[in-house]
């Protein structure tokens, strides 16, 4: 029997900005402030060139608040390529562009269909073959209550069902609770593909039929790290063929640097530019966090010795030679077997930090959480970032007693 | 660490001393100014080094420049028997360490020893002075644990250093109410940014409805363009008739007009045709007046004036000039001939009639030469005569001049006698001069002295050098010498008279013979003179004699006479006078021949002048004669001229005349064919005729173009002009219409043209990602400024809540402790020592009364303090052993308190050390079994 092709991408926050790249000079901030127009200039230019189907996207085009024209004109733009092409595309909005937000929307052509505030489900023909698509758009920010039991169950095995839903799984604790569902809910309903979005890291949460996170086609900081981009479906009633095109122009990522042997800052700085070029030759551009790994004593008196930030000043200049943008976020060093011996008083004083439970960290760090005016620009404390900062003073006290105070 | 003997080398006044010190406790005595502080100060500083230049600390440099340092004896537990010796370095001073084992050792091991501890540690438990112990009341529990647990832990330094470095780096960081610290700052960064990103977003919402309402926009301009359309279509058919109305309400009156009109025939081009005629006619009669006056007018003409005989005299011009200078000519000559004539004759002095009759033949002339070289010939033998005469004459007065000066020179009668007499002595005067001689001669001695000498020398030489004949000379003349000596001895006495003579005429022998030589002279010339003068006298009165005749000349005056010329003229003269004569005579002969042609000449002229007056018909002067011809010549001719011209424009005239006349006939011919042609009786019907044919064809005319317009029109609603209001207003609606359109319009397109650019630009603005991306980079700032501050805020908050659990489990055995000394001092006046929830000091005494600790006197406030640190002390025992340094701190307890302390130090120095520095002498007898040291006595005694 024969199938259909479509591309399944979500989560495309045309236009919104970088998060967490501090420092960058001018030139470096305009290669990548169009990033992710340019990595949604690729889905387009795949999709003209591959002509699937259908296109979904998944919810989030952009980011409500933040969203730029020339955004949101692009995005016109591109779903005006599609429809010259006679590509539909069906979209649904998400917690950031959802349909109350009072912000300026651009009209979309024909070919594209946009899901209303409820569970709807739209049939398209293909090449001769029905396809049914089922899904929602967020008529407010914060959508809380399931909305998987408003999904219609298919019937008849004639038609290809596919779902799109803009959601977190039940129980996900990183995310905020968004439209929840479960798995088991999803495959209830006998689609033969749930195209998700939400959640940003790539995933495949069933085989078949499929569930999948296609991930958002950009990374915007640290937290997404990776290829990103979007998945062309092949879906036959027997089969589902999942391609994933990558179109990110700049990745996030931790790289690893070997310090064998290294004794001298040129050596350290060459083993930078060698683990950035291999980098960049596998992956183009990229924002990386290093890490130093293979200390000897001698590599690890001459990191110490110098101050975080000239470190981290000395590796950047380093790698700014590259042909492409490269640019190190942060430097981990890799703990030493041997640790300097810690008097008892200072052991006792990591000990302590170790023994604060979120609630004594929240109580700690209060005068700054609690200042009315910069609170707001903060992220949350959460468990990871306390543990971020213990593990930080520990490394601090260590240095700073072993660096003999 | 207990201090066993301190050896100084050079510290402050003390120099080469060595101080043992007991094991549990010494007391140091002395005087103020003994050096009690510098021994206190040479332990601590040896312990912890030299205070730097920077450091407030006084540095006990020896003055006079001794060595500086010394050395610390001291038993430690843990090391044993140590020396730490300090000398003079670095800053701190170089610091050496003998161990007992003979290593050595510097800095690192004396911290070992020291147990990490620092000066200003040291001496706030173990060191102190009565001004520490006022201090206590100042002291929070804070510090007081402080103190506490830096007592018995080790790598506190290290970290209280860190905890008060990230304080300071928090501070700079965060605060909780402060505004320079980065977070601070970066906050209100942040929200300025905020602020502008909200202005930057609510112009972005401004792009939806500026398309919508260019949209609108838009359908409105659509349906303004169709509201103009419809407006003009319904003017325009006004306008059409508004247009056609007059044409056709004109149209209409034309066609009655022509249809009024009754015209038969009309001559193609009549009007001009009659007008031209009419033109030509009066234009001919106008000549012909002009022509018929021009005739009338002319004057009778006159007869010519001849001119042949001007013509002939005209013709002998010449001969007439040459008769006027010839007569000039002639003229001239004489003038010029006559007064030669009369210079001549005033040169002869004659008159005309004289000169004329003169005879100047050839022969008279020769004749007259004769005459004259005759009376030439005698003159000059006269003349010769007259000189030689004049010349002896001359020679006679000179002579006797002569005479007469020489006479004048004649010698006196002395001088004749004298040279009479002077002839008879002059024989005597020989005699006697001879004689005179001879005796003389003896007075040549010494010349013959000397003739002897180079006699006697020459011989000697000649001889000597056998010249023989020199010595013979000079052999002579020394015998001359010799012989001549001998003679001159002889003298001789002279006559008498020989004397008188001698004495009167010596000597003058010459004078007399020139007096005689000038008398002689003198005769001679006289003589002579006398001669010459006879002579001349002669001569003279034989040319006076001698006179001569003058015949010759006057024979020459009588034939001057003849001529008539004055005798007395000179010779030459007179041959002049001759020859001019014979001129004038000439002159004479030429002069009448001229006068005989002026006068023919003046004769002519005057006829020729009479035939030209004639021809002329006026009288006319000679002079400017031909002028005067020619003007008059000239006048005729051109009255001659005009005469023939008039006569030629008269003939003229009268033809024209004549074809004038003919032609005027002709055109009015003309005139009746044409007036015949028109039916037209006269010139007025003729012309009225023109005028309507005219009339007729312009509306004609006008007809077609009426036609044509209306046609151009196109149709016109018929009946317009009945419904409602005028066309006129209607039309004006409609443009006012039209008008408020336009307007719309230009306000639709500068407000459309306004919206798109503000929305391309809202397109195009990339400033608002770049201002959001700047606001992710501030936050991830204010991120990591969070997590730094985070981090460090984490670390003190350890550090406090490990330091406030080490105080639970220490701080209430150390205060115990303190409260039983406390108690033992007061002697049991106070039960309790406490600390009040504020974290200060208080004290409880046995009645239970509750005192803060600066509300206690002096005493008991230093007995609590002294508890207080003798109970660290205490329980810093085997952490930090080290020994008490105490500067007189007890001098404001009683002697019963006193008493007490002495028993607890007594209790303790067992196992602590305590040294005591005191100046109170009966201190020093408080203590029963203390070894004293008095400081002026190791002054004194110990020396190395």
């Amino acid at each position: 029997m024969k199938g259909i092709r479509f591309i399944h991408a979500a989560d495309l926050h045309l236009g919104s900005p970088f998060t967490g790249l501090k420092g960058l000079q001018r030139e470096q901030w305009q290669k990548l402030k169009d990033s992710t127009l340019e990595a949604f200039d690729r889905l387009i230019t795949y999709a003209l060139e591959q002509q699937p189907d259908f296109v979904l996207i998944a919810g989030d085009i952009y980011d409500g608040e933040d969203r730029s024209l020339r955004a949101q004109q692009r995005f016109q733009q591109g779903m005006e390529q599609l429809d010259k092409a006679k590509i539909p595309v069906i979209l649904c909005h998400g917690n950031h562009d959802h349909l109350s937000g009072n912000w300026t929307r651009f009209e979309l052509p024909q070919n594209v269909y946009s899901f209303g505030a409820t569970v709807s489900q739209i049939s398209l023909d293909v090449r001769g073959m029905e396809v049914a698509i089922a899904g929602f758009s967020y008529g407010e920010r914060h959508i809380k209550e399931s909305m998987i039991k408003a999904y219609p169950e298919a019937s008849g095995s004639e038609k290809f069902y596919i779902g799109m839903l803009h959601g977190s799984l039940e129980g996900e604790k990183a995310h905020a609770v968004y439209a929840p569902f479960t798995k088991h809910q999803l495959l209830e309903k006998n689609y033969d593909y749930w195209a998700l979005g939400h959640i940003h890291l790539r995933q495949q949460l069933h085989e078949e039929p499929a569930i999948v996170y296609s991930g958002n086609i950009q990374g915007r900081h640290r937290g997404e790290s990776g290829p990103k981009g979007f998945y062309e479906v092949e879906l036959s009633k027997t089969s589902t063929q999942l391609k994933f095109v990558q179109t990110s122009v700049l990745q996030f990522d931790d790289i690893k640097v070997d310090c064998k042997d290294v004794i001298h800052m040129n050596e350290l700085l060459d083993a930078c530019t060698k683990s950035a070029r291999e980098f960049i030759e596998r992956y183009g551009p990229g924002a990386v966090k290093m890490h130093f790994v293979n200390l000897d004593a001698e590599a690890r008196e001459l990191v110490l010795d110098i101050s975080d930030e000239e470190l981290k000043e000395a590796v950047r200049e380093a790698v700014e030679e590259m042909d492409e943008f490269f640019l190190v976020q942060e430097i981990a060093i890799e703990k030493g077997v041997h640790t300097a011996e810690l008097s008892p008083l200072a052991e006792e004083i990591i000990a302590m930090m170790d023994s604060w439970e979120m609630r004594e960290w929240k109580d700690v760090l209060k005068d700054l959480y609690r200042h009315p005016k910069g609170s707001r620009y903060l992220e949350p404390l959460d468990a990871t970032a306390a543990e971020e900062i213990q593990a930080a003073a520990a490394e601090k006290i260590r240095r700073g007693i072993s660096n003999g105070g | 660490m207990k201090i066993e003997k301190l050896v100084i080398y050079g510290f402050g006044k003390h120099q080469d001393r060595e101080i043992v010190l007991d094991s549990e406790l010494s007391i140091i005595y002395g005087t103020n100014e003994a050096g009690k502080t510098t021994l206190q100060q040479f332990i601590v500083q040896t312990l912890f080094g030299y205070p730097t230049k920077n450091q407030n600390l006084r540095r006990y440099e020896p003055k006079n420049g001794g060595k500086y340092g010394g050395q610390l004896h001291i038993h430690d537990p843990d090391f044993g028997r140590v020396i730490i010796e300090r000398v003079k370095g670095k800053a701190a001073g170089d610091v050496t360490l003998y161990f007992e084992d003979g290593s050595r050792g510097s800095d690192a091991e004396l911290k070992m020893i020291l147990r990490d501890y620092d000066r200003a540690s040291f001496e706030s438990v173990f060191s102190f002075s009565i001004h520490e112990l006022q201090g206590l009341e100042n002291m929070s529990e804070e510090e007081l644990s402080r103190t506490l647990l830096a007592s018995g832990t080790t790598g506190m330094d290290a970290i209280a250093q860190m905890e008060s470095r990230l304080e300071k780096d928090m501070a700079t960081v965060f605060k909780k109410s402060g505004r320079n610290p980065e977070i601070n700052q970066l906050v209100d960064e942040l929200k300025s940014f905020e602020n502008e990103l909200k202005t930057y977003r609510s112009r972005i919402e401004l792009y939806e409805p500026y398309m919508a309402r260019i949209r609108e926009i838009d359908r409105r301009l659509a349906d303004i363009s169709e509201e103009e359309e419809t407006i003009d279509h319904a003017m325009k058919s006004v306008e059409r008739w508004l247009q056609a109305e007059p044409l056709i309400t004109k149209r209409d009156a034309l066609t009655l007009e022509a249809n009024s009109m009754s015209i038969s025939s009309m001559p193609v081009d009549g009007r001009r045709r009659m007008d031209k005629l009419a033109d030509r006619l009066s234009e001919t009669a106008a000549k012909i007046s002009l022509l018929e006056q021009q005739t009338g007018k002319t004057e009778p003409l006159e007869p010519k004036k001849h001119v042949a005989e001007i013509e002939a005299l005209l013709a002998k011009e010449s001969g007439w000039h040459r008769l006027r200078s010839e007569l000039a000519h002639n003229q001239h000559e004489m003038a010029k001939n006559a007064d030669e004539q009369n210079r001549l004759l005033s040169l002869v002095g004659m008159d005309l009639e004289q000169a004329l009759q003169a005879d100047i033949s050839l022969q008279n002339e020769e004749r007259l030469l004769a005459h004259v070289e005759k009376a030439d010939r005698e003159e000059e033998e006269q003349r010769f005569h007259y000189r030689k005469l004049a010349d002896e004459k001359a020679k006679l007065e000179e002579s006797s001049k002569e005479l007469k000066f020489f006479l004048a020179s004649e010698p006196s009668e002395t001088e004749r006698q004298a040279a009479e007499e002077w002839l008879a002595i002059a024989p005597k005067l020989a005699e006697a001069k001879v004689a005179g001689q001879l005796q003389s001669a003896q007075n040549t001695k010494s010349l013959l002295g000397i003739l002897i000498g180079l006699g006697f020398l020459g011989v000697v030489i000649g001889l000597w050098q056998e010249n023989y004949p020199l010595a013979a000379i000079a052999g002579l003349a020394f015998l001359a010498g010799g012989w001549m000596f001998i003679q001159g001895r002889k003298s001789a006495t002279l006559p008498a008279d020989y004397q008188q003579v001698l004495a009167a005429y010596s000597g003058r022998e010459d004078e007399f013979t020139a007096l005689i030589e000038k008398l002689a002279q003198y005769d001679r010339k006289l003589d002579g003179l006398l001669d010459q003068l006879e002579a001349s006298k002669r001569k003279v009165a034989s040319l006076t004699q001698g006179q001569q005749e003058s015949s010759a000349k006057s024979a020459y005056q009588m034939f001057l006479q003849e001529l008539g010329i004055h005798s007395e003229a000179g010779r030459k003269t007179v041959m002049e006078l001759f020859y001019a004569l014979r001129e004038i005579q000439a002159l004479q002969t030429i002069l009448q021949r001229l006068g005989n042609e002026c006068d023919k000449l003046t004769h002519e002229m005057e006829e020729w002048l009479e035939t030209a007056s004639v021809a002329c018909g006026k009288p006319l002067a000679a002079d400017g004669l031909y002028e005067a011809i020619r003007t008059e010549y000239s006048m005729r001719n051109e009255s001659n001229a005009k005469l023939e011209k008039a006569f030629e424009q008269h003939n003229e005239h009268q033809q024209e005349l004549e074809q004038f006349r003919s032609l005027a006939s002709q055109i009015e011919h003309e005139q009746n064919m044409l007036l015949k042609h028109a039916n037209a009786d006269t010139l007025e019907q003729f012309y009225r005729f023109c005028d309507e044919s005219e009339r007729l064809l312009e509306i004609h005319k006008q007809q077609a173009f009426l036609e044509a317009q209306l046609e151009g029109i196109g149709d016109v609603e018929a009946g317009l002009e009945i419904a409602g209001d005028s066309p006129a207003e209607k039309i004006e609606g409609y443009k006012a219409g039209l008008m408020e359109l336009k307007k719309e319009r230009h306000a639709l397109f500068a407000e459309k043209a306004d919206k798109q650019q503000m929305t391309r630009m809202l397109l195009s603005d990339g400033e608002y990602e770049d201002k959001l991306q700047q606001f992710e980079e501030k936050k991830m700032e204010l991120a990591e400024l969070a997590k730094r501050w985070s981090i460090d805020k984490a670390i003190t908050a350890a550090i406090r809540q490990t330091m406030d659990d080490l105080k639970d489990k220490k701080l209430p055995s150390v205060i115990g402790a303190a409260q039983m000394y406390f108690k033992k001092l007061t002697g049991n006046a106070y039960s309790s020592l406490e600390i009040d929830p504020e974290g200060f000091f208080e004290v409880v005494r046995a009645d239970g009364m509750r005192f803060h600790i600066a509300e206690l006197s002096q005493a008991t406030k230093e007995q609590a303090y002294v508890s207080l640190r003798l109970s660290l002390t205490v329980s810093m025992r085997d952490s930090n052993p080290f020994p008490v340094i105490m500067d007189d701190p007890f001098v404001h307890f009683d002697r019963r308190r006193l008493q007490h302390m002495i028993n607890l130090i007594t209790e303790l120095q067992i196992n602590h050390q305590f040294i005591y520095f005191t100046c109170h002498e009966a201190m020093k007898e408080s203590w029963p079994n203390a070894s004293v040291i008095d400081v002026a006595d190791i002054e004194r005694s110990v020396h190395l």
